[in-house]
C-alpha cells in the first residue's frame, strides 16, 4: 500500500515534468532551448519521448503488478468485510465506531436514518436490533482497481500493437490500403462554409472496393464522424492544396499522378512515355492580395539533373516532346487509418473504474445495531467507516427527535 | 433573444451579490435572518442563472458550454449550486460566505467575455462536448468546495470558542467528512470528464489519448486525489493533513483549468 502510493506519486510527478518538455523533439532544438547540458540529460533520461521510456513503461508494469497483488491478496478481505455486515449475531458483539447512543424508541432511529431493522438476540439472550445498508458499497475500491488494471492493460496492448497509416488524395484517386488491401476511391471532397465563412465541416465520400470479392461500398467521413473499413476506423484528419499532373498524348490521357508539394515520393512523379523526365513539386507560395491565386513551383529532371525550373498560376501546361503536361491544383483530403483492437478493452476498463468509484462513493456501507439493556433502554450503536462524524450527528439528531416525539405524543 | 438573457445575466449578477452581501451581514451583525434571506437570494439567482443558460441554449441550439464566456458562466451556475446544497443538506451558511464571492468574480469574468453566439468549428461539433464540458464543470466545483471546506478547517481553531461562529461553523470532524465527500464527488465526475473527453476525442483527432498537456495534467490531478484517498483510508490521514492535501489538490485543478492553456499549449488551446 504504502509502494502503491509511492508509485502513484511518481507517475503523477513523471507526467507533470514531461508535459513541461515538449515531446519528440530533436537533440539540436532541445540544446536551442535549454542548452546543451540540459538537452544532454533529456535524450539520455528519454524525456524526449517520456511516455514511451523504459522507466514510464517501468512505472506503468509496477503499478499494474502491485493492483493485480492487491486486488488478488485482498480479496478474501472484501468478501469478509462484505459478509461480516450481514452477520448481525456477530456485529452486535462489537463497540462500533459511532460511540453509544440511548434511546427508548429505537424503530424512530431506524427509521429516520432510512434503515429497516430485524430482530435478533444479544449473547445474554438480550432483545436486539441490527440493519445495515450499502453492503455493496464494500466491493467498490476493489472493482475500481480491476477497472484501472484493464484500462492499463488495454492502453497497452492498444498501443503495441496499433497500426496507422494515412491515405489521401484528391477526388478520383484511389489508394489500397495497407494489410487490408482495401481500393479506397476518394469520390468527392469538400469544406462547406457558413454564411460567416467560418470552416462547417470537411467532407469526404469515399468508396470502399474489396479486389477480392468486387464489394463495394459507399461512405461519408466528416470531422467527428469517421468510418469503418476493414477492421481499421478512417478519420478526416487534414487537408490542403496538392496539384493533378496528366500526361496527355493525341487527345488521350498517358498517365495522372497527383502530387504533394515537399513530400518525399509523393512529390515526384516520372514521365512513363519519357523516362528520361521527371517531375518535382517543390512548393506553393501564396500571392500577395486579396483573391490573389497561389504560385506553383516545379522542377524538371532529365536523367536525374535538373533541367530547369518553372512555376505557374491558376492551371499550367507545357509541351514536352509528344507531350503535353497539364497541372491542375486541387483540395486534397487526407484520412488516417486507424486500427487500436484493444480500445474496447481500455473502454471497458474506464467503465468499470467508474463504477467502482461510483460504488465506493455513493453507497458507504453502514450499519447500525441497538440492544436492549436490564433497565428497558436501548442502547444504540454502529459503524460507518468512511463517514463517522456525519452518521454520528444524524443519530444524536434523531434520537432527539425521537425523544420530543413521544413527549409530543404523551402531551 | 440575446437581450432577455442579457438581462437576466445583470440580474443574475445582482442577485449573487446581495445573496453575498447579505452572507456577509449575517456573520458581521450575528445575525439569523439575514442568512435565511442570503440563501433565497441565492436560490432566487441561480433559477434566472438557469433560465439564461437555457435561452442561451435555445438561441444557439447547442448546450451553451463551449467558449470561455459559456463556460465561465456555467462553471459559476454549478458552484452556486453546489454550495446551495451543501449549505441546505449540512446546514452550514457560512459556506456561503466563502462560496458567493467566488460565484461573483467568476461571474465577474464572464461578463468580460464576448458573448456572441459564434457557430463551432468541426472539432467541436459533437454530443460529446456538453457531456465532457459539464461533467468537468462539476468535478471542478466539488474540488473547489472541498478546498473552501479544507480551507475552513484550517482557519476554524482560530475561531473565538462558543462565540457566534464557532456555532455557526460544523465540527471539525463534520468538516473533514464533508470535504472528504466533495473529493469523492468531483473524483467521480473527474472520471467522467476524463472518459467522455476520450471518447470524444477517439471520434475528433482518431486517438483517445495523445498525452496533450491538458489530458497529462487531468491524468496528474486525478492521481492526485486518487493518493489523497489511499492516505485517508488506509494511513488515516484526516483532519489537518487532509485538508492541506484538498486545497493544494484544487491548485493543480486550477493549473489544469487555466495554467495549462496558458502556459503549454497543446490541442486543448481552444477550451
Ligand atoms: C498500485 C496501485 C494501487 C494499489 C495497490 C491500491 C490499493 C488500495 C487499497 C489496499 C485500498 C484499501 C481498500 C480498502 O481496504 O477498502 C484502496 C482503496 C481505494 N483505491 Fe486503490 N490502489 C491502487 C491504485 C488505485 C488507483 C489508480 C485508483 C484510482 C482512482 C484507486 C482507487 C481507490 C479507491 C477509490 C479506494 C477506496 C477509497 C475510499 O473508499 O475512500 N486505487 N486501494
Amino acid at each position: 500500500m504504502g509502494f502503491a502510493v509511492a508509485l502513484l506519486v511518481l507517475l503523477a510527478a513523471a507526467c507533470a515534468l514531461s508535459s513541461l518538455v515538449e515531446q519528440g523533439l530533436s537533440r539540436e532544438a532541445y540544446t536551442a532551448r535549454y542548452g546543451e547540458g540540459a538537452a544532454s540529460l533529456i535524450m539520455a533520461l528519454q524525456v524526449n519521448d517520456a511516455y514511451h521510456s523504459v522507466w514510464f513503461i517501468a512505472l506503468s508494469g509496477f503499478l499494474c503488478l502491485n493492483l493485480i497483488l492487491c486486488s488478488v491478496i485482498r480479496f478474501p478481505a472484501f468478501l469478509h468485510r462484505y459478509r461480516q455486515e450481514k452477520d448481525a449475531a456477530a456485529a452486535i458483539r462489537t463497540a462500533g465506531d459511532l460511540g453509544e447512543t440511548e434511546t427508548e424508541h429505537p424503530e424512530a432511529v431506524f427509521a429516520a436514518l432510512g434503515m429497516t431493522p430485524e430482530k435478533c438476540a444479544a449473547e445474554d439472550g438480550a432483545e436486539a436490533l441490527y440493519a445495515s445498508r450499502n453492503r455493496i458499497g464494500h466491493w467498490g475500491a476493489w472493482v475500481c482497481h480491476v477497472g484501472v488494471l484493464l484500462l492499463i492493460a488495454g492502453f497497452a496492448l492498444g498501443q503495441a500493437t496499433l497500426r496507422e497509416t494515412v491515405i489521401w488524395g484528391i477526388p478520383g484517386d484511389t489508394r489500397i490500403m495497407p494489410e487490408t488491401g482495401l481500393e479506397i476511391t476518394v469520390e468527392d471532397f469538400r469544406t462547406e462554409t457558413r454564411e460567416d465563412t467560418s470552416i462547417a465541416q470537411y467532407v469526404t465520400e469515399i468508396t470502399i472496393r474489396d479486389p477480392e470479392t468486387g464489394k463495394t461500398e459507399k461512405k461519408e467521413v466528416s470531422v467527428n464522424n469517421p468510418a469503418d473499413a476493414g477492421g481499421f476506423r478512417l478519420y478526416q484528419n487534414n487537408t490542403g492544396t496538392a496539384v493533378s499532373v496528366a500526361v496527355i498524348r493525341d487527345g488521350k490521357t498517358l498517365q495522372r499522378k497527383t502530387l504533394l508539394p515537399q513530400q518525399g515520393m509523393d512529390s515526384v512523379m516520372g514521365l512513363e512515355s519519357q523516362p528520361e523526365y521527371a517531375f518535382y513539386f517543390a512548393g506553393i507560395q501564396r500571392a500577395q492580395g486579396e483573391d490573389a491565386e497561389n504560385i506553383y513551383y516545379f522542377d524538371l529532371y532529365r536523367n536525374r539533373e535538373p533541367e530547369r525550373s518553372f512555376y505557374f498560376l491558376g492551371e499550367g501546361s507545357m509541351d514536352l516532346g509528344e507531350d503535353t503536361v497539364e497541372m491542375t491544383p486541387a483540395a486534397f483530403t487526407l484520412l488516417v487509418a486507424r486500427r487500436d483492437r484493444f480500445a474496447p478493452l481500455a473502454l471497458a476498463g474506464g467503465m468499470i473504474t467508474l463504477c467502482g468509484l461510483a460504488l465506493a462513493f455513493l453507497l458507504q456501507p453502514k450499519a447500525l445495531w441497538a440492544v436492549r439493556g436490564a433497565d428497558g433502554k436501548w442502547i444504540l450503536r454502529g459503524r460507518c467507516r468512511k463517514g463517522q462524524a456525519l452518521m454520528k450527528e444524524q443519530l444524536t439528531e434523531a434520537a432527539e427527535a425521537a425523544e420530543k416525539g413521544e413527549h409530543n405524543a404523551e402531551r | 433573444m440575446q437581450n432577455a438573457e442579457n438581462i437576466l445575466f445583470t440580474v443574475t449578477m445582482i442577485g449573487y451579490f446581495l445573496s453575498m452581501a447579505c452572507y456577509f451581514l449575517f456573520v458581521a451583525l450575528k445575525k439569523n435572518r439575514m442568512e435565511k434571506a442570503g440563501e433565497i437570494l441565492q436560490a432566487a439567482a441561480l433559477l434566472l442563472h438557469t433560465a439564461a443558460l437555457v435561452l442561451r441554449g435555445i438561441a444557439a441550439e447547442r448546450l451553451p458550454m463551449t467558449n470561455q464566456y459559456e463556460f465561465a458562466t456555467c462553471f459559476a451556475w454549478a458552484l452556486a449550486g453546489v454550495s446551495l446544497v451543501f449549505i441546505r443538506k449540512y446546514r452550514f451558511p457560512v459556506l456561503g460566505v466563502f462560496a458567493m464571492p467566488i460565484v461573483f468574480l467568476i461571474m465577474g469574468y464572464a461578463a468580460m467575455q464576448n458573448r456572441d453566439i459564434r457557430p463551432l468549428m468541426p472539432a467541436l461539433q459533437s454530443g460529446w462536448l456538453a457531456f465532457h464540458v459539464s461533467t468537468a464543470i462539476i468535478a471542478y466545483g466539488s474540488f473547489g468546495v472541498s478546498a473552501a471546506l479544507g480551507a475552513i478547517f484550517l482557519l476554524r481553531r482560530k475561531v473565538k470558542e462558543g462565540g457566534f461562529l464557532d456555532q455557526h461553523i460544523p465540527e471539525e470532524s463534520k468538516l473533514d467528512v464533508i470535504s472528504y465527500r466533495s473529493v469523492c464527488l468531483g473524483l467521480l465526475f473527474l472520471t467522467l470528464t476524463i472518459l467522455t473527453g476520450a471518447i470524444w476525442a477517439e471520434r475528433a483527432w482518431g486517438s483517445y489519448w495523445s498525452w496533450d498537456p491538458k489530458e497529462t495534467w487531468s491524468l496528474v490531478t486525478w492521481i492526485i486525489y486518487a493518493v489523497y484517498l489511499h492516505l485517508r483510508l488506509r494511513r488515516g490521514w484526516k483532519g489537518r493533513a487532509a485538508a492541506i492535501f484538498a486545497v493544494a489538490g484544487f491548485v493543480c485543478v486550477i493549473f489544469t483549468y487555466i495554467g495549462v492553456n496558458t502556459f503549454l499549449p497543446g490541442i486543448h488551446s481552444y477550451a
